[in-house]
């Protein structure tokens, strides 16, 4: 059912590709904090960085406020060199194509020299990414990351690591994924009403069940490890 | 715009880390309005709930007489020390 990606956890294979204890980690496209929340525990020294304000206040509201910075991804407001680690998790996708080459350029800016910025992207396969295509089809924004990262490596980039996996996302059932597309981008909603019935089929569709009994549904993912040149 | 002092301010350590996304020159902390100016850029960054709002979008534009020469911003900076 995974095809021939092994079935790993984003935590697990962040953690493997990025040393984080003590480590000053960025993260790229916070959003509402669940990340961050994450690296903290590992001990990293991470802050966040969102273009949405509303989002980051939910993040602030429980990492603190000293770890949430309002700014986009191609105009960073760092000093050169600040950072042991960038992270765009699930949010590349979400920059238009014209500026992902300077978000790009950017994060490469305020790393250190043996800095890493690692890309995690989800691959536009999958029944996680099949429910929620009505809502959002993110087939072309994703091509146009991959293009993005691609086109980095040999620009001041060396891909040093490459790496599919498919992670399971559990979903108790469709209502909540449905808030859960609604929280992570506001200007859903409306189109959201429109397909709910569409989300219901095609969810009970693509429903799994895990090891431990929940309903989870599948997410192919792809990471890319670059290293500064 | 109010300047209630009310807002919570900036976290010195995050302030060390931020330079004006525009410019990537050096931020001084208007601790009365609770922004962070740009001089190079003319712009004032907004705090918001003790979050940078370092957004072109956002930043006030500095009237003329705001900006301060460079030659005297060394010399404030040692004043706030």
């Amino acid at each position: 059912m995974t095809g021939d990606r092994p079935l790993r956890r984003n935590s697990e294979v962040l953690a493997e590709l990025v040393p984080l204890e003590g480590a000053r980690v960025l993260d790229l496209g916070c959003g509402a904090g669940d990340l961050l929340r994450w690296l903290l525990r590992r001990k990293a020294d991470a802050f966040g960085l969102d273009p949405q304000l509303p989002l980051l206040l939910r993040a602030a509201g429980t990492v603190g406020p000293e770890r949430c910075i309002a700014g986009r991804a191609e105009a960073l407001p760092f000093a050169d060199g600040s950072f042991d680690a960038a992270i765009f998790f699930n949010s590349l996708h979400h920059l238009p194509e014209t500026v992902m080459p300077a978000a790009l350029a950017e994060a490469r800016r305020v790393l250190r020299r043996d800095g890493r910025l690692l890309v995690v992207e989800p691959i536009a396969a999958g029944g996680y990414f099949e429910v929620m295509r009505p809502v959002e089809d993110e087939t072309v924004v994703r091509a146009a990351a991959r293009r993005a990262v691609r086109a980095a490596a040999g620009r001041g980039w060396r891909l040093e690591v490459e790496r599919e996996y498919t992670t399971l996302v559990p979903v108790a059932g469709p209502a909540e994924l449905i808030s859960r597309l609604a929280a992570a981008d506001p200007g859903r909603e409306a189109r959201l009403g429109e397909v709910r019935s569409r989300i219901e089929r095609l969810y009970a569709r693509h429903r799994l069940r895990d090891a431990r009994g929940r309903t989870v549904l599948e997410q192919p993912m792809r990471v890319d490890l670059l290293r500064p040149d | 715009m109010t300047e209630t002092g009310n807002e919570p301010p900036i976290d010195p350590r995050l302030l060390e880390l931020l330079v004006c996304p525009l410019t990537k020159g050096p931020l001084r902390y208007d601790r009365l309005r609770n922004e962070l100016v740009s001089d190079q850029a003319g712009l004032a960054y907004p705090i918001r709930d003790g979050i940078p709002v370092m957004l072109v979008d956002e930043a006030r534009r500095l009237r003329e007489d705001e900006a301060i020469p460079p030659e005297l911003r060394a010399e404030r900076d040692e004043d706030d020390r």
